[in-house]
């Protein structure tokens, strides 16, 4: 199909339209079911043309048919489509774990659908101001979903989350602007072609325009000392509306960084060892967020913080800049997003049914919740990187390539924080095998559970399992994603 | 990825370790029938997830393969640790995990540098390039392994897990603990020492520093099983002990020690798992006359306790005789084995004299003999015990010695056995009167020890790190505006750099 990038794009925020029609029709769960087929339809389309991607094609589209430096052009190639992937995959399952409460309404998966379609667009466009428009669009959207349930906690976060990010979009625009200003163009391959001559001329500039984009896309990641909006608007946002966060939104920061460093600075000033600055932004991101998290007491906070340690790990494997890093890394991008959303939906179960959000008042829940606990011990191990799940394989990448650098002082950094994760992640372990007697919140009308919200956590316990044991299955993806950054 | 043939075919140390689990595991599978009571179905899962992880780790043929089923394990015997849910076994779980992870770590650094040098982390193929490696860099990632291993094998000073962790456990557990996880250490570094094929001499002052203070604290203990873990900690120095000297003897008697403490130490806990069941007490003070209430338990406690003082014809004799003939030359070696029988034999004396003889206590009147679901397991130990004790020419020759690929034989039933075994008892029975006049070994327990402990300083320093992880959440506001200057700040603080300073990037980390 020759329209196929933009139909990806197009077909879920069509859906998210249709929800609201649907309230004319006598279908019973219609809107639930026009939602997951917007996804599943745009997933198909991107799966129809995984053959000639993974063979290394790249596939264009010029919108309103202009040619590729005046017109917006979207491309597919091995990293779009890795991400694209995966943000439809995580995406389908948030869906279907929200269809087990009622209380979302058509409002929420419309919102839902335009946050989907604002990721895909960032990860297929190739114009820079094209990204910012979409990037806006999934904030505005995702602002709307952390305050849906309207109370004034969440409101506060996402007004946080409102400021916090919007500062980072100012940045951001600042940097296109002077891009645009020195090059006379939007798209990103005829600015990366320029850039080195620029850089030859004027170096400072580059430097201005690289600190610019390297704190808003920090902002949208989560990299300390900018990640200050996520602990909140991760713990205050509906479940799934969590995962959708720490899941996906936090990983297009991370995409932006890659596909734009990698293609304006790759050959200029990452070599000059600019990786090294996202290195050691990386090593403090992960002791930071694991220190932090060792003294969080609230569930979803400490997943949070989860987050933001294992963004370290992440940073850590693309500041590396090599080969092996980068499969690290975008490994582990794959695997924290499908392990931290599906923590937020154990979280979720186990919340909606106690009624606590401390991990003190939790003790001995496992005699009531097996199934959560069980499903949560998994996961902790496979984000802690245990074998033989999936956490384990990328971080032995991350740190076998930290290794061949002979960055032992990384080392001994990425070594505490899997010691950190361990010891928060067996911190709440243990207090679910508490021998106290479980009481749930005296006032308080639990919400159980059904089998949408158990199904999508067991497939991610399952799907953890197999990639760990089969990471090739997930690595015939990573590959063309390197290769498109490493050419 | 780097996973190479995790498995086959099998050789002859695997086949040593792969026998001694597979008659090991059915006695604690039979044991735990009996003895565990409570969610049972969580107990056998986890139990034969451990079960994976011990074999696989002796099947591995490449490192990494035996570092995962390592893990695997360590997180299988972590759940096992809390299964009992007491208050105490929930910071003993966690002290556990995270030392074993810090252990894991040091094998997975060795195994990747192995890696990054000979391209293989198969066994053969780094057997191969071994040969041609620089010397330093061979130390450097044996030593990491090494460290690796002794955390799991529990040797002083990265014992601290030990005894915190075997008291809390169910006894079954305990005894798998003992009797086969931390063997599993010992056998990395055997099977590291027949992979690189060097020499490493440290070994021995760490087996001497472990058997020496493993027996000064475990004559102090009270808690029966607490005494066992130290126990433990000392009979590890024994196989430390032999593994440093890694001569054929030395090796030959390192392994056999293996057997004999599995055999032994795994009788022991479950004849103390025993009186825990008939008794729910655990300190000595309050136990004393069940020699009459459970008599086959203080026969085969007996069995195990004389077996592991070296005394003959049981079967901690064979491989201490053995060790001591290793050492012989060196007469301050062969002191500190001496010394640590004998202190080991006035520890059992102590247990055994408080639990089973004196006056019973009025609470303990009712106590019955365990069912026999529990007796089978000590009986065919204590049968082991003694066949191998008996016969412990034809064990060795046939299954030991080929293991460690010397040929090695040995004399078992000498004149000199008579005189080793007079010392051990005269020495022994010295420390226990000794002991007890001086006021150094008591049955009541005492208030914290007061004296330089490892455990106090790392338990000092964990604190510590969440003290400062405290100061940090503090620092940590919840302001939106100075949440605002931090970005501001940064990217200040980032353009200043590039400014002023545009070469500091290359100079991170180098």
């Amino acid at each position: 199909v020759i329209d196929a990038p933009i139909l990806i794009i197009v077909i879920p925020l069509l859906a998210a339209f249709l929800t609201h029609l649907t309230k004319y029709t006598k279908l019973k769960r219609g809107t639930e079911i026009v939602a997951a087929s917007g996804v599943v339809a745009s997933l198909i389309l991107l799966l129809s043309l995984g053959s000639s991607i993974l063979a290394g094609k790249t596939i264009n589209y010029n919108l309103g048919g202009w040619p590729a430096p005046f017109g917006i052009s979207l491309a597919i190639d091995g990293l779009s489509f890795f991400f694209s992937l995966f943000v439809l995959g995580i995406g389908l399952l948030i869906i279907f774990y929200s269809f087990g409460i009622y209380q979302y309404a058509r409002r929420y998966y419309s919102l839902l659908l335009i946050a989907l379609s604002g990721i895909l667009g960032i990860v297929l466009t190739r114009d820079i101001f094209n990204m910012y428009v979409f990037f806006e669009i999934l904030a505005v959207a995702s602002y709307v979903l952390v305050s849906y349930k309207h109370k004034p906690r969440a409101i506060k976060a996402s007004f946080k989350y409102l400021i916090m990010t919007e500062a980072a979009w100012v940045l951001f625009l600042l940097a296109i602007a002077i891009l645009y200003g020195l090059t006379g163009t939007l798209n990103m391959d005829t600015i990366a072609a320029q850039i080195p001559s620029i850089y030859q001329a004027n170096p400072q500039v580059i430097y201005l325009i690289f600190s610019l984009m390297l704190v808003a896309f920090g902002v949208k990641c989560g990299m300390f000392p900018l990640h200050t909006w996520i602990p909140e608007a991760h713990s205050q946002a509906p479940t799934p509306v969590s995962s959708l966060l720490s899941g996906l939104i936090l990983k297009v920061g991370l995409y932006a960084m890659l596909r734009i460093f990698f293609l304006f600075f790759g050959p200029t000033l990452l070599l000059q060892g600019a990786g090294n600055l996202i290195v050691f932004l990386g090593v403090v991101t992960l002791v930071v967020g694991a220190c932090l998290a060792l003294v969080q007491d609230e569930l979803k906070k400490l997943l949070a913080y989860s987050s933001i340690n294992q963004i370290g790990f992440i940073l850590v494997g693309i500041g590396l800049g090599t080969q092996l890093g980068l499969q690290g890394g975008l490994f582990h991008i794959f695997n924290h997003a499908l392990i931290k959303t599906a923590l937020f939906f154990c979280a979720g179960i186990i919340i909606s049914q106690s009624g606590f959000w401390k991990i003190s008042d939790m003790k001995g829940i496992w005699q009531q919740m097996p199934g959560a606990t069980f499903a949560f011990c998994i996961l902790s191990l496979a984000v802690i990187g245990i074998p033989p799940f999936n956490g384990f394989v990328s971080k032995l990448s991350i740190i076998e390539a930290t290794l061949i650098e002979k960055n032992y002082l990384v080392i001994f950094f990425l070594f505490t924080g899997i010691l950190l994760t361990a010891a928060y992640y067996f911190r709440v372990i243990q207090t679910f095998f508490s021998p106290e007697e479980f009481q749930r919140k005296p006032d308080f009308v639990p919400q159980p559970a059904g089998p949408f919200e158990h199904l999508s956590t067991y497939a991610v316990v399952i799907f953890c399992l197999l990639v760990g044991l089969f990471p090739e299955i997930v690595l015939k993806f990573i590959q063309p994603a390197v290769k498109v950054l490493l050419p | 990825m780097i996973f190479q043939t995790p498995f086959l075919p099998i050789d002859n140390l695997s086949r040593l370790m792969l026998l001694l689990i597979a008659f090991l595991f059915p006695l604690i599978f039979i044991y735990s029938l009996a003895y565990v009571k409570r969610n049972l179905f969580r107990y056998y899962f986890v139990l034969f997830i451990t079960l994976g992880g011990m074999i696989g780790t002796v099947l591995a043929r490449d490192l990494l393969s035996f570092y995962i089923f390592l893990e695997i394990m360590t997180v299988g015997i972590y759940f096992l640790i809390i299964d009992n849910a007491k208050k105490e076994s929930f910071p003993a779980g966690f002290k556990y995990i995270l030392m074993m992870f810090t252990g894991g770590i040091f094998i997975l650094l060795a195994t990747l540098m192995l890696y990054n040098l000979t391209g293989t982390v198969a066994i053969s193929g780094i057997a191969k390039a071994a040969a041609v490696l620089p010397q330093s860099e061979v130390i450097l990632i044996f030593s990491l392994f090494t460290i690796g291993c002794l955390f799991e094998l529990g040797a002083i000073p990265f014992h601290i897990w030990l005894p915190d962790a075997h008291p809390v456990a169910p006894s079954p557990v305990s005894a798998l603990l003992s009797g086969v996880a931390i063997k599993v250490g010992a056998y990395g570094i055997i099977r590291m020492i027949f992979t690189l094929k060097i020499l490493f001499p440290v070994l021995i002052i760490v087996g001497v520093v472990s058997m020496l203070f493993g027996v000064i604290l475990a004559l102090k203990q009270t808690n029966i099983k607490r005494l066992l873990a130290y126990s433990s900690i000392s009979q590890m120095g024994y196989v430390l002990l032999g593994i440093g000297l890694g001569t054929g003897l030395g090796l030959g008697g390192a392994l056999f020690h293996i057997i004999n403490h599995a055999t032994f130490k795994m009788l022991l806990f479950f004849c103390t798992g025993a009186i825990i069941y008939a008794t729910g007490e655990r300190e000595l003070s309050k136990l004393g006359g069940l020699g009459k209430r459970m008599p086959i338990t203080l026969v085969t406690f007996s069995i195990a306790a004389l077996a592991i003082s070296g005394i003959p014809p049981f079967n901690g004799f064979a491989s201490k005789t053995m060790l001591a003939d290793a050492v012989a030359d060196n007469w301050l070696l062969k002191l500190a084995v001496v010394l640590t029988a004998a202190g080991t034999l006035a520890t059992f004396l102590k247990l055994t004299r408080f639990a089973f003889f004196g006056n019973i206590p009025k609470k303990l009147k009712k106590t019955k003999e365990v069912p026999i679901l529990m007796l089978l397991p000590m009986m065919i130990l204590a049968g082991a015990c003694l066949g191998i004790g008996l016969f412990p020419a034809q064990l060795f020759n046939n299954l030991i010695a080929p293991a460690t690929s010397a040929g090695t034989t040995f004399n078992f039933w000498n004149v000199k056995i008579i005189i080793d075994t007079l010392v051990i008892v005269v020495f022994g029975l010295g420390i226990y009167v000794l002991g007890f006049k001086s006021g150094f070994m008591t049955i009541e327990k005492k208030v914290a020890a007061s004296f330089f402990s490892l455990d106090k300083i790392c338990c000092d320093a964990a604190k510590l790190i969440e003290a400062g992880c405290v100061e940090l959440k503090k620092l940590h506001t919840k302001n939106l505006n100075e949440h605002l200057l931090w970005v501001f700040l940064t990217l200040g603080l980032l353009l200043v750099l590039f400014y002023f300073r545009a070469d500091f990037l290359t100079r991170l980390f180098f």
